[in-house]
């Protein structure tokens, strides 16, 4: 049979060569009949018998080439996802403590084994992970430390190279340039600017006056076009010092920002300067945030991994990360992730994942959502899916929202959950045999999603009926390589961390020798000094003063 | 004019021997593209590389030229010999380049 098969395809071959395409097409066209039939009788409007056919149909249609495991079927069946589909965009739902991270987790460890781990640079899969919460950020790392015990010299450099971290501690932090709009980029300055100040506006816990929106605008911008750091001495000299100012806005060769800081005087309101001051002081008064923004100028001379295939980022609430900058960090992360995403390079898979979700899609007028959806939307044409966990995400999420990411998301995980349970309600498939109303199924259904057990979810792949599955088992990291956890994550800082983050205190210094070149010498005179001040008039008495030559000048 | 003529004959057995190479080499890269789509065409499914979905070749399909509706390979019309190159995937309506 086989060797007539190959005759039929080399014949087929030869037709075609000929420019007869269709001679293939007539020597199949028997087994294609009868494929046909066979495709067009397991279709959705020929019912499967019973829920087990249906799963086990299901299953056959997800799995494929490169699949990766997501879980087993309550009879034990291994249900495998084809890697095209399992790296589509995705929500992942559920409660807390109720397996969503380790689920994520596995997803993430087993596509890096899939795909060649660190060792297969060219077919590996890209990773971007923003987490607000920390805890994926370190169960990921202690996993990325253990493999690193596990490879051999060669894969530990690999492993090195390939890991870019972006984490802020007491003694080391990651430098950042947000206000950096590399040569070559397509993105305009303003709208760089533009980008940073929204989200800024929109995270921070302080009000801000449409004068005040607009002044960080254009300070943004200002920084853009000149490479700046975000620096609160240099912010306060060229606020308050109009020589300085005038110096400085002579570097710049956009038009728009000059015309606006030439006439800060009378566009904005000294209670709007100091204000605005008064919210940098706050934001910069954090060492590990002051020590992040270093000079764009700087950060060049620092051998530091800028751009890997695996960036991790840790925006966590914690000691030293204030929630609102925290937040401001992680959507400035999935801006600049966003942005590049339409010119990488479509060859090697990348799974983006925004980890609580809600607070990224909370103001439905925010730029940034715009960008997310059109990202759900979009990003496969580049290889690209975005993975998005959320809880609470009916409630949580803003309507319209909600809708366009259930609408444009290719897989759903739902884990523990009662208002999410409605997503998977009408995908879920019974017995034929049981005698319940659909009321009553109704109610047992979302009773029992809403107590669910730790690991136990329900698989929705579009077009396919909803899967309960059981995700798969993710074993310490520690277990088997013989180091701790805190071993691991000391391993990790020092041998993977350390390419992409600095000291704070040389951070720290690197900014004092750029605010002595800058702010205080380099730029502009000294400010006048009180004796060149123009009189001051309080009173009748100075007005007399003045007008008889007496002035205190 | 005997004469003309077999030199006419002559000179085009001539060209056609020289140009054998080029079309030996288009019909090697023909045969060789068709046999790897003979390939993807026994497989009976092809994912569409932009939504992932799996998409059957062998369906109960309609010709856009003749209409004719049969069940068989979507990219063949076993009626009028229409050999189409692609196909429109189920899910998301991209094209997919088969031939």
């Amino acid at each position: 049979m086989a060797t007539r098969e190959i005759l039929k395809s080399l014949a087929a071959s030869a037709a075609a060569g000929f420019g007869r395409a269709d001679v293939g097409f007539r020597l199949g066209r028997k087994e294609s009949y009868d494929r046909a039939l066979t495709n067009e009788r397991s279709r959705i409007f020929v019912s499967p018998r019973s829920r087990a056919d249906a799963y086990a149909l299901a299953r056959e249609r997800l799995d494929g080439p490169d699949a990766l495991p997501f879980g087993m079927l309550p009879g034990g069946e291994v249900v495998q996802v084809r890697r095209a589909l399992a790296y589509m965009s995705a929500l992942i739902l559920g409660a807390t403590g109720a397996g969503k991270t380790r689920f994520l987790l596995s997803l993430l460890l087993n596509s890096l084994q899939k795909t060649g781990g660190f060792a297969n640079r060219d077919h590996g899969v890209e990773i971007d992970l923003i987490d607000p919460k920390a805890e994926t950020f370190d169960l990921l790392r202690k996993s990325i430390a253990a493999l690193w015990l596990r490879a051999t010299p060669q894969v530990r450099a690999e492993i090195a190279r390939s890991v870019r971290v972006i984490d802020w501690s007491r003694d080391r932090v990651t430098p950042l340039a947000p206000f950096d709009n590399p040569a070559g980029s397509e993105i305009s300055n303003a709208y760089l600017a533009h980008t940073r100040a929204d989200v800024t506006v929109r995270s921070s816990a302080h009000a801000y006056t449409d004068s005040m929106r607009q002044l960080l605008y254009m300070w943004n911008w200002l920084l853009v076009e000149l490479r700046y750091p975000l620096n609160y001495r240099f912010a306060v000299r060229f606020m308050h010092e109009e020589p300085f100012r005038r110096t400085v806005l002579s570097r710049v060769k956009e038009p728009e920002v000059r015309y606006y800081f030439e006439s800060l005087d009378l566009s904005v309101p000294r209670q709007t300067r100091d204000g605005f001051l008064r919210r940098l002081q706050w934001s910069l008064s954090f060492p590990e945030i002051k020590a992040s923004y270093i000079p764009p100028a700087a950060m060049e001379t620092l051998s530091l991994t800028h751009a890997a295939p695996i960036t991790l980022a840790n925006t966590a609430c914690t000691t030293t990360l204030p929630l609102g900058i925290g937040y401001e960090r992680a959507a400035w992360r999935a801006t600049d992730v966003l942005l590049a995403a339409p010119r990488r390079d479509p060859r090697r898979p990348k799974i983006f994942v925004l980890e609580e979700a809600v607070r990224f899609f909370a103001d439905p007028n925010s730029d940034q959502v715009e960008t997310l959806l059109t990202g759900l939307r979009t990003l496969r044409s580049v290889n690209m899916g975005i993975v998005l966990t959320a809880q609470d995400f009916s409630n949580a999420m803003p309507g319209p929202v909600a809708r366009a990411v259930l609408l444009n998301t290719t897989w759903i995980a739902g884990f523990r959950a009662r208002e999410d349970a409605e997503i998977f309600w009408p995908h879920v498939v019974f017995d034929g045999t049981a005698a319940r109303s659909v009321g009553e199924r109704r109610d047992a259904f979302m009773r029992e999603m809403a107590g669910l057990a730790r690991q136990r979810y329900l698989l929705l792949v579009k077009g396919e009926p909803a899967l309960p599955l059981r995700a798969p088992d993710m074993p310490n990291a520690a277990h088997g390589v013989g180091a701790s956890e805190e071993e691991l994550t000391e391993i990790f800082n020092r041998e993977i961390a350390a390419k992409s983050m600095i000291r704070t205190a040389v951070a720290l210094d690197l900014i004092a020798k750029w605010e002595s070149e800058v702010v205080d010498r380099a730029e502009a005179p000294p400010a006048r000094d009180a004796a060149t001040k123009p009189p001051r008039i309080t009173s009748l008495a100075d007005l007399k003063s003045f007008f008889s030559g007496k002035a205190d000048t | 004019m005997k004469h003309a003529a077999l030199l006419r004959h002559v000179a085009l057995v001539a060209l056609y021997v020289a140009a054998a190479p080029v079309f030996v080499f288009l019909w090697i890269r023909r045969a060789l593209r068709a046999f790897r789509a003979s390939q993807l065409v026994r497989g009976g499914f092809i994912d569409c590389p932009h939504c992932g979905a799996r998409n059957p070749l062998d369906i109960l399909a309609t010709c856009r030229r003749c209409g004719a509706t049969e069940f068989g390979s979507r990219l063949y019309c076993g009626h009028c010999g229409e050999v189409t190159q692609g196909f429109a995937c189920d899910h998301c309506t991209a094209t997919i380049t088969v031939l």
